[in-house]
Parts: C-alpha cells; structure tokens; sequence
C-alpha cells in the first residue's frame, strides 16, 4: 500500500515535470498563444524599436465571399463569420440595399471590375500582401490589382476633403499593436461579394497585433452612422507566407479580358 | 502646388488627347492636399561633408549599411508623360504627326549618341505605325498607359515626375522598395542576390533584384510583360527584355537615373536612357491614383478613354 502510494506520488511528480516542459516548450518556441490566451508574444523590433509587422502576409478565410456566416455557393466556399457575433445593425434602408447588392453581385461587386477594394477588403482578398516599415510609414503593397497604402505613424489629422478608394490612413503604436485610424473613403467598395456596403463616412480603426512568430491578428471596427445602428467589428488571423521564394507577383485583371480574347495590345506579338 | 497645377492645366490644354490619365489625374485635387507636414517623409540629414575633403557627396547609411535614399523622388518636367524618348524633332522628320510638344521635349536618350534607338526594322516599321497614330491610335495600337495600366519598366520611373506624381523609396533593412503615385504601382527590390523567378512568369512591372556598388544602387529586372512601352511615340520590348537600372547618388537630392535595355528580339543592340531625379519637397505625401477605376473628368477630356470604354463595352 504505502509503495503504490509512494508510486503514485513519482507519477505525479512526473505528471507536473511533463507539463511543465510542454508549458516551456511552448512559451519559449514562440508559439502561437492566440488560442491559449498565455501571456501576449512579444515581437521583434524594427531597427528603430517598433513592433516589426514585415513580411507576406494573407488571410485563411471566405471573408471575401461573405463576412457573415454563409453557405458555400457559385461565389465561393462555405466560411465562418468574421463579423464578431455575426450580427451587421444595418439600418432600414441600407438593408435593402444589401439585398439588392446580394442579387446583383456578379456585376455591381465593384471588385468584379477589377477596381480597388477599400478597406478593410483589400486585407481579406484572397491575395499576398506585403508590410514594410520604415521610421514614420508602415507601407502594404497588396498583390490584388497592386493596390497600395502608405499608413504614416508620424502625423496628426488626415488629408483634407477627398474621398480616395482606398482612404486616408494615420497609425500609432499602443504597445505591440499598430492602430490605424482610417477615413477619406468613398462609398464606391464594399466589404465582400454579399453586398455588404457603406457610405462615404466610413470610419475604420484598424488593429495589427502580432501573436506568434507567423500569425498576426487583424481586428476592423467600422462606423457608418448613415449605413449602420452603431459600430461593429471584424476579427481575423493573418498568416505569414513562408515559402523561401513566397513575393508578391501583380494581379492586374482589368487587364485579362484583352489577352485572353487575343486582343493583344503588345507590338512585339 | 500652384506649380502642378498650372503645369498641368498646360498640359491638359496643350494635349487633351495625349496621355489623357496623366493630364487629368488626381492633380485637381491638389489645392485640398493634407495640411499636415509629414517629418518622417523629410530627408535624414546626410553626413555633412568634411570640411576641406575632396570626392564625391557621401550619404548617410542606415542600420543595413545601405546608402540612404528614402524620401519622395521624382523625374523633372522635361519628360513629362514620357511623350518620347528620342529626340522629338527627330521623330518629326521621319513621319511624326506635327505635334508641337515634339519640338519641346527633346527626349533622354544616352547612348547610342545620336539618340535613336537601334531597331530592327521590322520594330521600326512597327514603332512608326503606332508613333504615327498617337493622336487617334486603333485599339491595337493604342498605348496601354493611356487605359490607366501599368507603365512597366523602366518607364514607371521617367512617367513618374515631382509635377505630376512622384515616387516614395523605403528601405527596410535588406531591400530598396518604390511606391509610384501613378497607377499605385510598386517595387519590392530584394537586395540577397536571391534569384528572378522562372521566366515563365511575366510580370508587368517586371521582377528586381538590386545591388548596392558604392553610391549606386544598380537593378537587373526581368520577367517583364511585353505588354508596356517607352513611350507615346510607340517604343516598344518584347518579353525577352532585360532592364539594367543604375541610380547613383550625386547629393542629398538629386539622383543620376540611367536605364540601359538589353532586347534582342526588338533591338540590334543594348541602349541607354537617363534622367535625373529628384527630391520632392518635404511634407509631400502620395495621392491616390485610380487610374483603372477612372473619374468623370477621363470621359470627358480623353477621347481615347471614350474609344476605348466603347469597344469595351461592345
């Protein structure tokens, strides 16, 4: 009895040596602790001390398709929500205007001609993007349709009276997260191919927080006080490309149509 | 600003239908630019020069060694829209249409001296069809850059001007990356000596990879699309085409920009062009160019926009 007792104390003993290792293993490998909820990874850092974002990054989701819980159908994949709770409080009018968004899709989807796709889509379309910082600029070249965005981390206020596609971003640091406030949008995008929309007073709070050496979050919220009843969020992983020869290509497809009907515009053919 | 906009105004006047998207691109909007100063886009100080040293203006380095050339750049107003290359009154003897921008713009050609390109002739023939349609170009024909597409290399950088939309360098440690104002187009120049992908791959503004040879920055890019051209006048590369970029640094603010086009299909021999760059003014921040999506005023200043919407939409 006492030596069963005496074995089982060991093989306790080992019990808490084995997680304690695994517990090791895991805070000090760098991984991923968003889903443990463990104490926050802290990043590298930039030559000039802030959290360093670099790399090629991309979602893993069907947000372009939906941003809601949707079904898989001709548009794409069934997927999750990456709307948190599911729940978009559009008013009245902007929810029929959803709907006849959602029956018009495959040609009113402005991504569908191949323009710019705003904020926050240009970070869910199924395409690479890159980060670059320098001191004073977080700079992303995404591949689709080589959209590009300059956040500056060094100015107060935004550009005055335009409406861009892709808007006005200003970011700072608050502590290893990178909060970009952006505005200056047109009401020319929408959020996904579901016809999710918004007016020209968009307000976007973008949040970048790394989690891991290869995962990032990226949390939107959104105001539209013409389009919806109060502010709502998205929220989503970013996953770093790792292929050693991963690069962001171009994806010019407003420009597809002409070669692929042979309508080449090159003189040397 | 008043600078641009007058500048273009001209522009716009003096040619409605000559590379309308750069005539009427977002420069309108320049009088409600951001108010703000951006002192992260201001030059770093260069290392002052050495009291009483002789030689050549030395950059600051940053934390990868690299020459310091961060800022925004542009081309100076000569080679606007990059109308031609070669000597405009050249081309007006052989054929051009009797535009009279041609006898401003004298081109940038370096070498070979006497400013012509080296054709075959069966590019030469080719070149003078589309340099003889500029004005009123057949679908065909048409200049890709006037439908808002990508300008390729190295055309990108001359098209790119203090005027009329200039380009922002970043160096993050390891690469020289550029973001053009015109077409949002950009350049991630990894600096490892990593190789181009396979040359199965085309890409419009090609693929760079750059290596730093004292104050010069110099780039090989291939896998370029033959899709883009040189110019207005119709200049153009096949697919086969190697671009060798040289960007040496002359002082804090002026860049020596030679790009020497190495094409055999097109060419008989290697050609160069050259420009200067040079630094926008601190506080100048990038705009927005939506050139694909387009704005009213591309319908109605450009007649080949329209031409081109019509047989679009056919």
């Amino acid at each position: 009895m006492a030596r069963a007792g005496r074995l089982i104390v060991i093989h306790r003993a080992a019990s808490a040596g084995v997680v304690a290792v695994a517990t090791a293993i895991v805070l000090f490998s760098g991984f991923d602790r968003e889903a443990s909820g463990q104490v926050p990874y802290k990043a590298p850092r930039t030559p000039d001390g802030k959290p360093d974002l670099q790399g090629i990054w991309r979602v893993m989701n069907t947000a372009n398709v939906n941003i809601q819980d949707h079904s898989a159908s001709s548009a794409g994949p069934a997927g999750h929500a990456v709307v948190v709770d599911n729940e978009l409080p559009y008013l009245p009018a902007a929810l029929e205007k959803k709907k006849q968004n959602a029956a018009n899709w495959r040609t009113a989807d402005p991504v569908s001609q191949c323009y710019l796709p705003g904020v926050p889509r240009a970070t869910y379309m199924p395409f690479p993007f890159q980060i670059i910082q320098t001191p004073g600029h977080v700079a992303i070249a995404y591949e689709y349709v080589h959209a590009q965005r300059i956040i500056y981390t060094n100015t107060k206020g935004h550009a005055l009276d335009v409406e861009w596609w892709m808007g006005d971003s200003r970011g700072k640091w608050e502590g290893d997260t990178l909060v970009v406030d952006v505005t200056n949008l047109s009401d020319s995008t929408w959020f996904d191919m579901a016809g999710n929309h918004h007016s020209n007073e968009l307000h976007v709070v973008e949040r970048y927080t790394r989690t891991g050496p290869d995962h990032m979050r990226y949390e939107a919220t959104i105001e539209d006080p013409k389009v919806f009843s109060r502010p709502w969020k998205m929220s989503m992983l970013l996953y770093r490309m790792k292929e050693p020869n991963a690069q962001i290509f171009d994806y010019a497809c407003f420009a597809f149509d002409h070669n692929e009907k042979g309508e080449s515009i090159s003189l040397a053919r | 600003m008043k600078t641009r906009i007058l500048y273009l105004t001209i522009l716009a006047a003096m040619s409605a239908s000559l590379s309308p998207l750069a005539a009427q691109q977002p420069r309108k909007k320049a009088a409600v630019k951001a108010a703000q100063t951006v002192p992260g886009a201001a030059p770093k100080k260069g290392a002052a020069p050495v009291k009483g040293a002789a030689g050549p203006w030395q950059p600051a380095k940053l934390s990868d060694g690299q020459p310091d050339i961060q800022g925004l750049w542009g081309d100076v107003l000569e080679n606007i829209a990059s109308l031609n290359v070669e000597p405009g009154e050249h081309l007006l003897q052989i054929g051009a249409p009797k535009y009279p921008a041609l006898r401003m713009f004298k081109g940038f050609m370096v070498d070979p001296p006497d400013g012509v390109m080296p054709h075959q002739p069966w590019a030469l023939e080719r070149r003078n069809q589309a340099m003889k349609e500029f004005l009123a170009p057949t679908p065909a024909m048409m200049d890709p850059q006037t439908r808002g597409w990508p300008n390729g290399m190295p055309r990108e950088n001359y098209y790119s001007s203090i005027e009329n939309g200039p380009f922002q360098i970043f160096q993050p440690p390891g690469y020289v990356v550029f973001f053009y104002e015109i077409h949002h187009e950009f350049r991630i120049v990894p600096l490892d000596g990593r190789p181009h992908p396979g040359q199965d791959i085309k890409l419009w503004e090609g693929d760079s990879r750059g290596h730093w040879e004292g104050n010069t920055l110099v780039i090989e890019v291939m896998n370029n699309d033959d899709s883009t051209r040189f110019d207005v006048m119709g200049n153009f590369h096949s697919d086969q085409m190697k671009v060798t970029e040289r960007w040496t640094i002359l002082d804090k603010d002026s860049i020596d920009y030679k790009a020497t086009i190495d094409d055999p299909k097109v060419y008989t021999k290697p050609w160069t062009l050259g420009v200067k760059m040079v630094r926008a003014k601190p506080g100048t921040e990038i705009f927005e160019y939506a050139g694909v999506e387009g704005d009213k005023a591309a319908t109605v200043t450009a007649p080949a926009i329209i031409k081109y919407n019509e047989t679009k939409t056919k």
